[in-house]
């Protein structure tokens, strides 16, 4: 099994930040962070597996209103920090 | 399957590090703090962080002996809470798959594992073999900005109080010294006046060759802020390749390799043309001299310099310019009549108040010491400097580049205190080592290109490298990398990872890394920061500092060294303190230093002195206003010094410019961020970048494979157009973080005569589709 956790920077299309992060926080796996004072989200997000993931990747290319997400960080495989 | 806290932990981080990249697009910008999901135990510790030289505070959350989440602290005046993706992800570099736990030596010619004091004992055997056999010229320490100040100080007390040598270098010697010299010549005292407060009084930045966006990511940050609150600000790019630096710029201004002199001295020629100066402020504060001239490049070895400066006078000075107008210096530069008379506009605008910025593309540059003088120079015409908002600030990129190698003083020529060669600083230092003034050598012997030399010739043959990979940074690599191979040589090197250099290595010492011992570190402006141990070091690493005490024990020198493992950081803090008493230099307190998210030097009766040079803020300053105290007619001197060529141009078999630098990803050789998956993943190996006319003449896209060719040697790399930046016509840019890339193995080890600094960022190349 490969768990991956990733972050990315997510930038609503105008006045559509609500929608988005509705739609992404209802994804399995999702965690949102909304900017406090301007429309932009930090996405989080975990999955199990390769599976899991490829599934979740296509989760997020479906979401719209997305004008621009860019993957900040990642971490896959096995413990690493132990 | 990552476990329940591990997994958290790598969620914050994760979160942080977009953060981060949110923070960095849009300054201002506020999150909730992702610490919810911390567990409950998690301690946060402060320390500096281990990569760049801004020295942002960060907070490290450490449970159950691990380093588990970092984030920016709120309390650092550098960073007030911001954090680049370098910072956040800082902790990942202890945790690399092959952290080097184990001590090294080799045995057949293979590198086999032994236990750490057998391989103290080899190096301690070694040492004074090598001593005895040839003389105590014949070793040698290269060390680096990376030391922490206890590392350095130890090593220079061992090497020339101990030993008797003043074969001590540093890496920074590659990165600053023409910085340290730049401000010895013009100030007489090396570090700037100013501090990053300046960013909050500033109107206008000027960035010398200086990408700040990759290099200096929270500066940058903090400087767009300003300009956000304040719309007036102006920030100007001036440099030889195009860079999300001057996507970001007010005006991006590209001038050709080494044409920064003259259009330095241009803006000088409009200045005095348009009577835009302080006149009350040269008379009073400023003499003005000129140097030798044609002074070459350091291209032999045992090239030797030294300089004669002659005093002249103001109108002497105007006359010398007179060969640099603005049109004169459009010919050779390429920078537009109009765009000098604009830079020489804001400068001697008695309304704003102006900041020049530099680092390596002044630094690395064969008259690197010529341009900083002539940068200060601008800010001495017109009365720009030592106050808020006025600073001439020359940028470090190493995090202690500042503390450990110009303030201890770990290079061959200097001192804790002073130079080597004045008697005073010799007697200081055997006052405070309890060692016999004779046994300070008086005489400098290798800066660092020349010690490499000097391992070829044979005449250095024991090196000890700590905390540097000088195998992926020498310039002209192939010459220095055989010399480390011959016969007779012997090579320790500590470090924390496998590296080209611990592959050259007789021994290999696994080191403690960062907050896995206790340490300080000194930033570009002047801020020394401790940080406590909060880790258990691997396996058997150990400190770089301990590492010394318990060779230089075996060695025979134990008794310069007489403290304990629990008390030796705090120690070598007193003793050291001692070299720096006085008002122009004193340094808090060890106990001031484990309290405040770190302290600016001078530190007086409590207070910090934020900008030096000025009575109005600096306690060692005499008068009501400017005291340039470091020269003895307490006056900073105008240098006048010509234009003058780089030693190696574009010709006909050679047509294109070769530079080389850094991304914002990787830290120098990428030994650590390689390590960081991500920062791995969003650059995994070096590219050439360039520009799109020439790519589309040789017909290359990006990914396809171009050789570059120079007089000394060969590369393939993947080509890359407009996807990070773009060098102007007929030059390309290479970074350097890649061990399976190496494009040192074309630059040229041509050096700044005074500075002894390398120009990594000028050679000749011949690029041709792979
Ligand atoms: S800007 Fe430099 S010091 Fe600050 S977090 Fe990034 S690498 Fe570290």
């Amino acid at each position: 099994m490969t768990a991956t956790i990733q972050s990315y920077v997510v930038h609503p299309a105008a006045c559509r930040a609500a929608e988005v992060t509705a739609a992404l926080t209802a994804i399995p796996g999702c965690e949102v962070l909304p900017a406090e004072n301007r429309p932009v989200l930090v996405l989080v997000t975990e999955t199990s597996d390769r599976a899991a993931q490829r599934q979740l990747e296509r989760r997020l290319d479906a979401v719209e209103n997305i004008a621009h997400i860019a993957l900040v960080s990642g971490w896959a495989g096995e413990e690493k920090m132990a | 399957m990552i476990a329940i806290d591990r997994r958290t932990a790598l969620k914050n981080l994760a979160a942080s590090a977009a953060i981060a990249a949110a923070e960095t697009m849009m300054p201002g910008v506020v999150f909730a703090a992702p610490a919810t999901r911390l567990p409950a135990d998690v301690a946060w510790k402060k320390a500096p962080c281990r990569f760049c030289g801004t020295g942002c505070g960060l907070l490290i959350g450490i449970s159950n002996a691990k380093a588990v989440a970092v984030k920016g602290d709120p309390a650092s005046p550098v960073n007030k809470g911001l954090c680049c993706v370098k910072g956040y992800h800082s902790v990942m570099a202890l945790y690399g798959e092959d952290r080097l736990k184990q001590a090294l030596v080799r045995k057949n010619g293979k590198l086999t594992p032994v236990p750490i004091e057998e391989a103290l004992n080899v190096v301690a055997e070694n040492l004074k073999s090598t001593i005895a056999a040839h003389g105590k010229d014949a070793v040698a320490i290269y060390g680096s900005g990376q030391w922490t100040i206890p590392d350095g100080y130890v090593a220079s007390k061992l090497f020339k109080g101990g030993i008797g040598t003043n074969n001590v270098e540093g890496n920074a010697r590659l990165c600053m010294a023409s910085a340290v010299t730049g401000f010895m010549t013009t100030f007489g005292q090396d570090e700037p006046m100013g501090c990053y407060e300046d960013i909050d009084h500033a109107d206008v930045f000027v960035l010398w060759g200086n990408n700040m966006a990759e290099m200096h990511p929270v500066l940058f940050s903090r400087m767009l802020e300003r300009r956000l609150k304040k719309p007036d600000v102006k920030i100007i790019d001036l440099a030889t390749r195009t860079t999300r630096t001057s996507q970001a710029a007010d005006r991006s201004i590209l001038f050709l390799p080494q044409g920064d002199l003259a259009v330095a001295n241009a803006i000088a020629h409009e200045l005095l043309r348009t009577g835009a100066i302080h006149r009350t402020f040269i008379e009073r504060h400023v003499s003005f001299h000129r140097g030798k001239t044609g002074i070459g490049y350091g291209l032999q070895d045992k090239e030797g310099f030294t300089e004669a400066a002659e005093s002249i006078s103001f109108e002497q000075y105007k006359e010398a310019l007179k060969d640099y107008s603005p049109e004169k210096v459009e010919a050779l530069t390429g920078v537009a009549a109009r765009d000098i008379r604009y830079l020489a506009s804001l400068y001697g605008d008695p309304g704003r108040k102006v900041v020049s910025y530099w680092c390596m593309g002044m630094n690395q540059h064969t008259r690197g010491t010529w341009i900083q003088n002539l940068v200060y120079n601008l800010h001495l015409l017109t009365g720009k400097i030592s106050t808020p908002g006025n600073s001439p600030f020359s940028l470090t990129g190493q995090p202690s580049a500042c503390g450990t190698v110009r303030e201890v003083g770990t290079l061959t020529n200097r001192l804790p205190h002073g130079e080597v060669t004045n008697e005073a600083d010799r007697k200081l230092a055997a006052k405070i080592w309890k060692v016999p003034l004779e046994k300070i050598a008086p005489k400098p012997t290798f800066h660092t290109v020349e010690m490499f030399r000097a391992l070829d010739r044979g005449e250095i043959r024991f090196l000890w490298i700590q905390v540097t990979n000088p195998m992926v940074t020498m310039p002209k690599l192939k010459r220095y990398r055989d010399a480390a191979q011959k016969e007779g040589r012997f090579i320790v090197v500590s470090d924390v990872y496998p590296t080209p250099t611990t592959d050259i290595a007789d021994v290999v010492l696994p080191a403690a890394m960062w907050i896995e011992r206790e340490g300080m570190f000194g930033n570009s402006e002047r801020r020394t920061q401790h940080f406590e141990q909060m880790l258990p070091p691997p396996g058997e690493a150990m400190s770089d500092t301990w590492q010394l005490i318990e060779v230089a024990r075996r060695a025979g020198y134990g008794n310069l060294f007489p403290w304990t493992k629990e008390n030796h950081i705090e120690e070598i803090w007193k003793e050291y303190g001692q070299f720096h008493h006085g008002p122009d230099h004193e340094m808090a307190s060890y106990e001031e230093l484990k309290k405040r998210p770190g302290v600016i030097w001078p530190f007086v009766k409590g207070q910090e002195t934020k900008w030096r040079y000025h009575a109005k803020y600096d306690p060692a300053a005499k008068g009501d206003s400017w005291d340039f105290y470091g020269k003895p007619d307490h006056r900073a001197w105008i240098w006048f010094r010509p234009y003058e060529p780089p030693p190696e141009r574009p010709d006909k078999d050679y047509p294109f410019w070769l530079n080389t630098g850094r991304v914002v990803e990787h830290w120098h050789t990428g030994s650590m961020t390689r390590r960081i998956p991500v920062l791995h993943k969003a650059v995994p190996n070096a590219y050439v970048e360039l520009h799109p006319d020439d790519a589309k003449a040789m017909g290359v896209r990006t990914g396809e494979r171009v050789r570059l060719t120079s007089r000394r040697g060969t590369l393939v790399l993947p080509a890359l157009i407009d996807v990070r930046g773009r060098p102007a016509k007929g030059q390309v840019f290479v970074p350097f973080f890649d061990e399976g890339l190496l494009i040192n193995e074309l630059t040229l080890d041509a050096f700044c005569p005074i500075s002894k600094q390398p120009d990594y960022k000028k050679c000749a190349v011949r690029v041709e589709r792979a």
